[in-house]
Formats: C-alpha cells, sequence, structure tokens
C-alpha cells in the first residue's frame, strides 16, 4: 500500500483516481494487443526500442 | 456530472432570459436522430469547419471505452449540443506537463446556436464547464485540454481563457490545428464567470 500511496502522492491523484486511471489504460491497452497490435517503449533519443509483452 | 442527469441553465437569445435544460451524461439515442434530423438540414447550408462530424459513427466507437465520456445538453426536448471527451491524455505546457487532464476530443452547439441570432446562448460556455467539473472530480483540478477549429479559436483563448499554445503541425501537417490548454488558476477564473458574450 505504500507504493499505491506514492504513486498517488507522485501523480496527484487520490486512490480512486489513480484505480480508475489504471483501469482506462488497461482496457485501452488491452484492446489494441486483442487487435494483434505491439506496446513498444523507445528511449528520448530514439535509439533503442523495447517490447512490453503484456500477459 | 458524473450522474445520468443534471440540471442547467442556458441563455434565450431573443429574451435574455435563462431556461432549464438538462445536461446528460451520454449521448442518448434520440440526442443522435435530433443531430441527423434538425441539425443535418441546417448544417448543408452553413461553413462550419465540423460540418463531418459523424457524431453516430463517434458515439459508436467511444461508447464502449473507459476513456471516454460523452455528454448532451437538451433544452425545449432537443439537443442543443454534444461532446464527448478523453480522461487519459496528459497536459502539455510546461507549468503542468505530464498531469493528467480532461481533454475534449469534440464538442458541437446545435447549428441554431451558433452566430448571429442565437436561440440558445452558452452551450459552449456549459460544456467547458462540463469539462472543468469532471476534471475537478478526476482529481485533476480542472486542467482541460483540446485542439480547436479556427473558426473556435477565440472563443477558447478569449472567453474561456485557455492557454493557446499555437498551431501544431503533429496534429495535422497540412491543417495544424492550435493547442489550448486550461490550468487549475485558469478554470477557477472561468468557473467565477464569463469574460464575453455566451456562445
Amino acid at each position: 500500500m505504500q507504493v499505491l500511496d506514492e504513486l498517488c502522492a507522485r501523480k496527484g491523484l487520490n486512490k480512486t483516481a489513480l484505480l480508475r486511471q489504471a483501469l482506462r489504460l488497461y482496457q485501452t491497452i488491452d484492446q489494441r494487443l486483442e487487435q494483434g497490435e505491439k506496446l513498444i517503449f523507445e528511449s528520448s533519443d530514439k535509439s533503442e526500442k523495447a517490447e512490453l509483452v503484456v500477459l | 456530472v458524473s450522474a445520468a442527469l443534471s440540471n442547467v441553465f442556458l441563455r434565450e437569445g431573443a429574451s435574455g432570459r435563462l431556461v432549464p435544460a438538462i445536461l446528460h451524461g451520454s449521448i442518448q439515442p434520440r440526442h443522435l436522430d435530433d443531430h441527423q434530423q434538425h441539425w443535418k438540414p441546417l448544417m448543408a447550408s452553413s461553413s462550419a469547419q465540423h460540418n463531418h462530424w459523424d457524431w453516430r459513427q463517434k458515439v459508436r466507437h467511444y461508447s464502449s471505452r473507459l476513456s471516454h465520456q460523452s455528454f448532451a445538453i437538451e433544452c425545449a426536448g432537443v439537443a442543443q449540443g454534444l461532446m464527448i471527451v478523453n480522461t487519459m491524455k496528459r497536459c502539455r505546457i510546461p507549468a503542468q506537463a505530464n498531469r493528467h487532464l480532461v481533454y475534449v476530443e469534440y464538442l458541437e452547439a446545435a447549428p441554431w446556436n451558433r452566430g448571429a441570432g442565437q436561440l440558445y446562448k452558452g452551450v459552449g460556455t456549459v460544456m467547458i464547464a462540463v469539462a472543468i467539473q469532471l476534471s475537478i472530480e478526476e482529481g485533476n483540478q480542472g486542467r482541460v485540454g483540446l485542439y480547436s477549429l479556427p473558426q473556435a479559436d477565440s472563443f477558447y483563448g478569449d472567453h474561456c481563457g485557455m492557454t493557446d499554445t499555437g498551431p501544431d503541425t503533429s496534429y495535422d501537417a497540412h491543417f495544424p490545428l492550435r493547442y489550448f490548454e486550461m490550468t487549475h488558476a485558469q478554470a477557477a477564473i472561468f468557473l467565477k464567470g464569463p469574460k464575453s458574450d455566451e456562445t
């Protein structure tokens, strides 16, 4: 719960708002993955790309 | 604004008096019917830059997404304004960069509520107030962002007091719309009262 509290403080959100955002993000990513798309992170200088494997 | 229905007020253009209206926390099929049957015929002869918006398609596309919420204002039994917002996007202006905000994807007033001789004034103002209120409820302190069609630039910049970050070529290189963002302080000022004529 400390991690959750810290995340809430960092984002300036209460737990309800944070969990709402998490669910929205989860649904968005899940829908894209269901369509066969990949979730990829790219470094700020665009030199590296890594696929995030979501189970 | 999360509730299914709320009472709001619009200003009758001819008399200047306030009239009660209903804010719906989601666009209903009858609002889409109003758009098709009452708005569209009047829009055929207008030069509004959002004439091509297909609200039925938009509602179908976004209705199952937790990230989006739609709103409709109804007065005298007819839809007077429609809006779809996204609650997942983040701020861009340096003072609040990367913080969450409520992003207005689409906002449109009925054609008889635009320009000279408006039947009802205040549809756009009420919708922006709704976006601010939702932003507050989401813990985003009233922060709101949107891309504006050129015909609405002065409404968002002058009337709503939002920060104009200028044309954004990343949105569309050939038709770079201006991006506007509202801070917590600007939202508080907006909620105190309008700066100019209502739209």
